[in-house]
Formats: C-alpha cells, sequence, structure tokens
C-alpha cells in the first residue's frame, strides 16, 4: 500500500497513483491530483545493532552508556549514540537540547505557537466597548499596557506590521478621552444640582 | 539594512470564522499557519520529507444535513410570520434564508478541493488551497522545490514487489444505466410537479389540469422512490438516494399534510363553531414548491458533475 484516498481512506491501487492529474479513487469515485515524491519510495531507516554496541575503548553515548556515540551534539558537544542523535537545522542535536530549545522558545523553527499581542491590544481596546461593556476604562488601559510592553516582542512569524497595536493606541486614548469628558459633566451636572 | 523576508506565501487567505489559515514556502520546508485570532499555531514540513501531495476534488452543491435544518427552520419561521401576520417574523425568515442561500452558493462555488500532504508520518490538510486553480499553482510551485529537494523519481518507480497491474476499468454497461436515467427522471418529475402546482393555483383551472397535476405528484413519488430502490446498493447515488429520500418526505408531507392539517381545522371550527384564521395552503404551497424545485436541480446538477468526472477520470 502506497496511498490512501483521502475522501474514503482505501487504499489506491498504483495504476491509479500513476494517473496523476486524472485518479479517481475506485472505491468512492472522488477525483484526485497525486504528484508522489522518491520520500514515498525511500525504506524505513533502520538501525543495526552492530553499529549501537560499544567495546572497549570507545566513547560511549551521553544518554545511554551501554551505547557506542556515533555523532556529537552541534549545541552542547555531547557524545550521542546513534538513537539520540537528531538531525535537526542540518546538524546533529541531542535530545536534551532539542527539549531545551524548544521549552525556552530558543529556535525559531521549534517554535510552534505565538500569541499575538496586537490582535489582543485591538481586542482589548474594541471589545468591551462594542459590546456595550461600559465602562470600557479596564479595556482601555490594559490595551495601552499591552501595546507598550510587547511593541518590541516577535510578532508573527509571517508579515506583520505594527497597525493593530497603533491603532488600539488610538482607540483606547479616545475611549479614555470620553471616559473624562462624561465624568467631568456628571460632576458638573451634580455640583449645579446642589447649588 | 531591510532583510529578506524567509517566506513565500502559496495559495490563499483561508478565512474562517475567528482567524484564517496560510500556507507559506520556506528555505527547506513548508510553514502551515493557523491563525486564531490572538495566537498563531505553526506547523512544518521539511521538503525532504514529504512523500506525496494529494488534491480530493470536492463534490459541489451538496446540501448539508445542518444547512437543510437551518433552511427548514427559516421557512417555518417566514410561513409562520405569513400565516399570523407577523410581518418582523415574515421578513426575517426571508432574510434568514436568502443569507443560507448565499452561503450555500458561495460555499459551493468556491471550496472546490482540498490539499493534503503525505510524510511518513500522516496526512495533512494543507489550508488556503481551496479552488483547483489555486491548488494547481500550489502544486506546481511545491513540486519544483521538493524535486529540487529530493531529486527526481526514477521512471521505473513502480516496485516489483507491487502485484496489481493497472485493471483495465470496467466497460459501460447499458444496465447499469438505469440508476442514472432513472435518477434523472426522478428529478425532472420532481421539476415538472413544482411547474404543475405552480399552475393549478390559478383560478379556475381545468379539471384535466388539476388530474395532470395529481399524476405528477403521483410520479414525483413514485419515480424517486423506485430510483431509492434501483440504485440501493450503489455507493455513488449515496447522495442521490439521500436527496430524493428527503424529496418524498417533502413533497408527501406537503401534498397530504395540507389534506390532513385541513381537516383537521375544520373539525376543530365545528367544535368550537368560530372561524380560525390560518392559511395553511401558502405554508403547503411553498414547501412544495421550494423542496421540488432545489432537490430536482440540484439532482441534475450532482448527475451532470458526476457524469463529467467519470469522464475526465477513465484512464
Amino acid at each position: 500500500m502506497l496511498l490512501d484516498c483521502t475522501r474514503c481512506h482505501a487504499s489506491l491501487p498504483v495504476w491509479v497513483i500513476k494517473a496523476g492529474d486524472a485518479a479517481m479513487c475506485p472505491a468512492c469515485n472522488a477525483g484526485l491530483t497525486i504528484r508522489v515524491f522518491p520520500a514515498l519510495l525511500a525504506p524505513p531507516r533502520e538501525l543495526n545493532p552492530d553499529d549501537l554496541r560499544i567495546e572497549a575503548g570507545e566513547a560511549s553515548c551521553f544518554y545511554h552508556l551501554s551505547k557506542r556515540a556515533a555523532a556529537s551534539c552541534a549545541r552542547c558537544g555531547r557524545f550521542v549514540c546513534a538513537l539520540c542523535a537528531v538531525e535537526f537545522d542540518g546538524a546533529v542535536w541531542c535530545p536534551g537540547c532539542l527539549s531545551d530549545a524548544h521549552a525556552g522558545r530558543k529556535h525559531v523553527r521549534l517554535e510552534n505557537r505565538r500569541l499575538l499581542w496586537d490582535s489582543i491590544a485591538l481586542g482589548a481596546a474594541t471589545w468591551p466597548f462594542v459590546l456595550l461593556l461600559w465602562p470600557a476604562l479596564p479595556g482601555s488601559l490594559a490595551a495601552i499596557f499591552i501595546s507598550i510592553r510587547y511593541w518590541k516582542r516577535p510578532g508573527s512569524l509571517i508579515p506583520r506590521t505594527k497597525w493593530r497595536f497603533i491603532l488600539a493606541i488610538l482607540i483606547s486614548l479616545a475611549e479614555l478621552v470620553l471616559f473624562a469628558v462624561l465624568v467631568y459633566s456628571f460632576v458638573q451636572g451634580v455640583r449645579q444640582t446642589a447649588r | 539594512m531591510k532583510t529578506e523576508f524567509p517566506y513565500r506565501r502559496i495559495g490563499r487567505r483561508a478565512p474562517l470564522i475567528l482567524g484564517s489559515d496560510t500556507l507559506w514556502l520556506g528555505s527547506g520546508h513548508v510553514l502551515s499557519v493557523r491563525n486564531r485570532r490572538f495566537v498563531e499555531e505553526y506547523r512544518r514540513f521539511d521538503l525532504r520529507e514529504i512523500q506525496a501531495i494529494v488534491v480530493q476534488k470536492r463534490a459541489r452543491f451538496v446540501l448539508p444535513v445542518y444547512w437543510l435544518l437551518a433552511c427548514a427552520a427559516a421557512f417555518g419561521a417566514a410561513v409562520a410570520g405569513t400565516a399570523y401576520d407577523k410581518k418582523w417574523l415574515t421578513y426575517s425568515g426571508w432574510a434568514a434564508l436568502a443569507l443560507l442561500g448565499a452561503y450555500w452558493a458561495v460555499a459551493s462555488i468556491f471550496g472546490s478541493c482540498s490539499c493534503h500532504l503525505r510524510t511518513a508520518v500522516g496526512s495533512y490538510e494543507l489550508p488556503g488551497l481551496y479552488r483547483r486553480w489555486i491548488a494547481r499553482r500550489a502544486l506546481q510551485t511545491l513540486d519544483a522545490s521538493i524535486s529540487e529537494a529530493q531529486g527526481a523519481l526514477p521512471e521505473d518507480w513502480i516496485a516489483d514487489d507491487t502485484p496489481d497491474p493497472a485493471p483495465p476499468p470496467p466497460e459501460a454497461n447499458p444496465a447499469d444505466r438505469l440508476p442514472t436515467v432513472l435518477a434523472a427522471l426522478a428529478c425532472i418529475a420532481l421539476l415538472l410537479d413544482a411547474l404543475f402546482s405552480w399552475l393549478v393555483r390559478a383560478p379556475n383551472i381545468s379539471r384535466t389540469l388539476r388530474a395532470g397535476n395529481m399524476l405528477a405528484t403521483v410520479i414525483a413519488v413514485v419515480l424517486p422512490v423506485a430510483s431509492i430502490v434501483v440504485s440501493r446498493r450503489d455507493k455513488r447515488f449515496q447522495f442521490m438516494r439521500t436527496m430524493f429520500l428527503i424529496a418524498v418526505l417533502a413533497v408527501g408531507s406537503a401534498n397530504y399534510g395540507n389534506t390532513v392539517v385541513n381537516t383537521f381545522l375544520a373539525a376543530v371550527q365545528r367544535a368550537q363553531a368560530e372561524p380560525i384564521d390560518i392559511s395553511t395552503g401558502d405554508f403547503f404551497y411553498w414547501l412544495n414548491q421550494i423542496a421540488e424545485v432545489s432537490l430536482g436541480l440540484l439532482g441534475l446538477l450532482h448527475l451532470a458533475g458526476d457524469t463529467r468526472r467519470r469522464q475526465i477520470s477513465a484512464p
């Protein structure tokens, strides 16, 4: 079995895969366009047990003392066996460095999630106002704080400008001014009533 | 100094209710970005590990059950508004129905395919490639990049241990045409019944037309049932069977429901000796018309698309 149909998950015969642009699943009649690449035909990587067997005088793996070292980590220099050697970004990394880099977000290619602070700031500035959750004062203050605090924090991996931050600050300032005017009017009204 | 951005977008932005999905080509990998408004999630596919890309053509003009239920609710609201003379309810119902129709048309026209990427670990749907021409362009770009990373596929890549030679496609048997012909006739019968039902609403109609309407209604019920029976073991007609089942239920309930409800109301009126001002005829008329016209047209579109797809894919 080489490939499955993406619709019915039935295995596709080779003559269907070879049809390329005009393929059709024989089970569900789904029209398919299939591109196959050499990685599909590559045999799964298998480890030879002899490569792991350590002999006297040979360096051992940092994580498996009973296994022969096959490479050294490009980041920390530890010896690692063929089981532990992880090829990443054109070099060999040990599992510990990979885990550290992932947890500490030290390598951009290991990041799988980013908070979008500019969207959060804009949301904090606009949603309380739009949904009439009055007063929007805490939201405005939070939006200004987030915009200033995270202005230089790396944003998205894909192109993204700062207009959300700017808009969040402007809306928040407008809301604060509006709030101040309302409070002032209220106080004036109370004073006039008292007189 | 301005640094060059390391990613190039492939395909389009797939807008969602909360955020959007995009696909990017970077150095040595493909990046799938899932934007959830306040957070972005990334998934990378190394070009050397991509085994295959499969673009699946999607059936257009299909009716999802949730959409049908929503339409039924909107239509019910509109009819109830008409019957009880609540204009706001009537207008809301028709507006909701129009919006649902527009949504269905847009989803059917624009969502014509889905693109899946296969690695040794699993299969993933690529975002942003929801139209065939976009997928075709993206496939060209990806094909070039992946071939550069992996090299070309050998000419004789079919391994010796793949025993299945290309089996000849089954010859078109005249008996196989019966379900298709019957389904097409059933769709036409539904449309004809809708036409007759519209004609008999005119005042002072002839008895022949009335009889013709009754005959058309009977045919509009019998032919879908026959089509369901004939194609009951054929996977290709699964959608048509579901559709015909809905049609039979709708036409049956519209034609006989009117009689039943009128009888019931007459009994209530007699019991209370007071007239009840509820016009049920409009409700059942519109139920009949919408069910027959939409299902009939949809069935014909589906059959036409299915026949065309089979012609294209025949090796």
